[in-house]
């Protein structure tokens, strides 16, 4: 859980307060004015006018002409603007057997990623640090602006659990910047809140990863809220036993049965492709599972829909304890697309009043990038408090 | 001691290198250093030829696969700094800087998809080249993420070539003109097809949408849809790289410059 720590204030504390509250309404567009700073934050305007002359100071806002005068006439305002480029962030997930680095600005604008593949090893978590460390060193050449921070998602409960702190702080110092750590599905949540299209605002985002396990992340309040937590030990019952959630669903769990469903029909060619067109043409995938049941793999049709069934009862317990306004479905799992989610939903209906389902937008996260966006916005809420309800 | 850094080449004059390698000149003249450039009619695979190529620079910038994947590897392992442009080795070893394929690929096919066509036409690039290769896979993904058929005959060889790429669209328009969309593996076939459909009548973007992957004066001149790859951009940013490794960084995995879907009449 990564909530901001609020420390009792000291007077540099409220400093920093109210110099990230002028910055973070000059970004939302609440004020474009010193004066209309002081009308929106409830500063004296001398407070506002040091407080800007240290944010032009630091390039992260600028003056940008002249506004018109009020009503009462008088001296034109000087207009602010935001500056996004003026500090860049590097935010790192891990997720599948990769890590992923993206190079951003402060408003979510990405100039290049790194992509490091994790090496087989005994000691999961080493390997992953070691590449986000990688990762990092790899994007330090890349960049146009001073760095802000570093942030980093982890699966599972890595993202929070201790043997990461030495790490992380070994990570700090080599870097010389702040790092911030958090768990993956929460850091996709926040990165959906914080930059993607297409999310509900103003309510609460839960983001489902099906990929190597299962991993819910919340993300509420425009992402200035946010949680994440491992949902692989869950044991459902009912339909497909006893077994733990991560047994039924992750991709080394059902890559055979993906791989017997495409094979039913002879592992014909999907959409279009001649064969050995394509290298990796026969590895088996979600999406080569979906291509063939709308071609009308039966087998294929079969196991989307058990795979859904697997997963409802999951579903329906969030709604029923979270309340989302939305859930996103993430990771490798999102390749089946909207005919999963339509099953989806119509198996979950089973367990839940059809009432309670019906609010909930259901949808596709299935961009590997969002967990490196979330460390972003990790990074840019922790140190400069831009995301707000 | 010398400041020199090796580039390789095999078409020196061809636009896309000769982009990447004014882009990577800037950034090394910046730095105080020089390029010896290496342009190969072949590719070399001797790792002792590799390392008599390299011998005498602080580094190399490798356009596409001129040289070797294990001559690389070696000439890495050996503790000579490779910087890879458009091309992958297999492993760790040697990094790399490319365009994000797959995101372009992406905005593409959603960009005729949203614009309600469904009959595609794929014109491909070079299957010996990175660039070639990815752009079909992903272009395939793409398709069966929005449940699109295209048939083989419609998988028509561009092989980076403009006049290649003409002359399979008039090929294909002989037996087939029930397509409305060309997706060209590079913005210079998709300009070449967006003529050969106009010289035969058909109206672009009227009856058929062309767009293509990565941007020039010419696609902006033809009003052509692009995801706009900058390769001047990409060379600065392989330039970056070698540079931090010539430092000493050690660096591991490859780096993905983004492109962005710049929308024009076509």
């Amino acid at each position: 859980m990564t909530l901001r720590r609020r420390q009792p204030g000291s007077l540099e504390q409220v400093r920093r307060h109210n110099l990230h509250l002028v910055l973070r309404s000059v970004y939302s567009g609440a004020a474009q004015s010193r004066a209309e700073l002081a009308g929106v934050t409830g500063l004296t305007k001398p407070t506002v006018s040091t407080l800007v002359g240290e944010l032009l100071a630091a390039g992260l806002i600028s003056e940008r002409g002249l506004g018109r005068s009020s009503d009462a006439g008088g001296k034109r305002p000087t207009l602010l603007s935001f500056e996004p480029r003026a500090r860049q962030v590097i935010g790192v997930s891990v997720v599948g057997h990769r890590a992923l680095g993206a190079l951003s600005d402060l408003a979510g604008e990405t100039s290049a990623l790194h992509v490091r593949e994790l090496a087989p090893s005994d000691d999961a978590l080493a390997e992953e640090l070691a590449a986000v460390a990688d990762v990092v060193a790899a994007l330090l050449p890349q960049l146009d602006a001073p760095l802000l921070g570093v942030g980093v998602g982890l699966p599972g409960s890595a993202g929070s659990l201790s043997p990461a702190g030495p790490v992380a702080a070994a990570l700090e110092r080599r870097f010389g910047v702040p790092l911030y750590l958090g768990n993956q599905a929460e850091l996709s949540a926040l990165g959906q809140l914080a930059y993607a299209e297409g999310v509900v605002q103003g309510g609460t985002l839960v983001n489902l990863i099906v990929d190597g396990g299962v991993e819910m992340g919340v993300g509420m309040a425009g992402g200035a809220l946010h949680y994440g937590s491992d949902l692989g030990e869950l044991r459902f019952p009912g339909a497909g036993a006893d077994v733990p959630l991560r047994d039924r669903l992750s991709w080394s769990a059902t890559r055979g049965r993906v791989e017997a469903a495409l094979a039913t029909d002879g592992d014909r060619p999907a959409a279009g492709e001649r064969a050995g067109a394509a290298p990796d043409r026969a590895a088996p995938s979600y999406l080569r599972l979906r291509s063939a049941a709308n071609a009308g793999n039966r087998a294929a049709a079969r196991l989307i829909d058990e795979l859904a069934r697997d997963l409802a009862p999951v579903l329906a317990w969030l709604v029923a304890t979270v309340r989302p306004t939305q859930v996103s479905l993430g990771g490798r799992l999102s390749d089946l697309g909207e005919p999963f989610l339509v099953s989806l939903r119509r198996h979950a209906a089973a367990v839940l009043p059809v009432a309670q389902l019906a609010d909930v937008a259901l949808s596709l996260a299935y961009s590997d990038q969002l967990g490196a966006m979330g460390a972003v916005a990790l990074v840019v809420q922790a140190e400069l408090e831009l995301l707000t309800p | 001691m010398s400041t020199q850094l090796g580039l390789f080449t095999n078409d020196r004059s061809g636009v896309f290198q000769r982009s990447v390698i004014s882009g990577a000149l800037e950034v090394v003249a910046a730095a105080g250093h020089g390029f010896r450039i290496t342009e190969l009619t072949a590719q070399v695979t001797e790792s002792r030829e590799v390392a008599r190529l390299t011998a005498g620079t602080l580094g190399s910038l490798v356009l596409t696969n001129v040289l070797g994947d294990e001559a690389l590897g070696a000439a890495v392992a050996a503790g000579h700094p490779v910087t890879l442009v458009s091309h992958r080795v297999a492993g760790l070893g040697v990094p790399t800087v490319m365009h994000d394929n797959r995101q372009g690929m992406r905005q593409l096919v959603e960009h005729l998809v949203a614009a309600g066509r469904k009959e595609f036409v794929f014109i491909g690039g070079r299957a010996d080249q990175l660039d070639g290769r990815e752009r079909e896979r992903f272009f395939r993904e793409e398709l069966m993420r929005h449940s699109l058929t295209v048939p083989p005959t419609r998988f028509l060889a561009g092989e980076f070539e403009p006049a290649t790429a003409a002359r399979s669209v008039l090929a294909l328009l002989e037996h087939d003109r029930s397509f409305d969309a060309v997706l060209a593996a590079d913005y210079l076939m998709a300009i070449a097809a967006m003529q050969a459909l106009r010289r035969t009548g058909v109206a672009v973007p009227a009856e058929v949408a062309v767009v293509g992957f990565g941007d020039g004066p010419e696609a902006s001149q033809a009003g052509l849809t692009v995801v706009s790859a900058d390769v001047v951009e990409l060379g600065r940013r392989a330039a970056r790289q070698l540079l931090a490794q010539v430092d000493g960084d050690r660096l591991r995995g490859y780096t993905v410059i983004r492109a962005g879907l710049i929308v024009r009449a076509s």
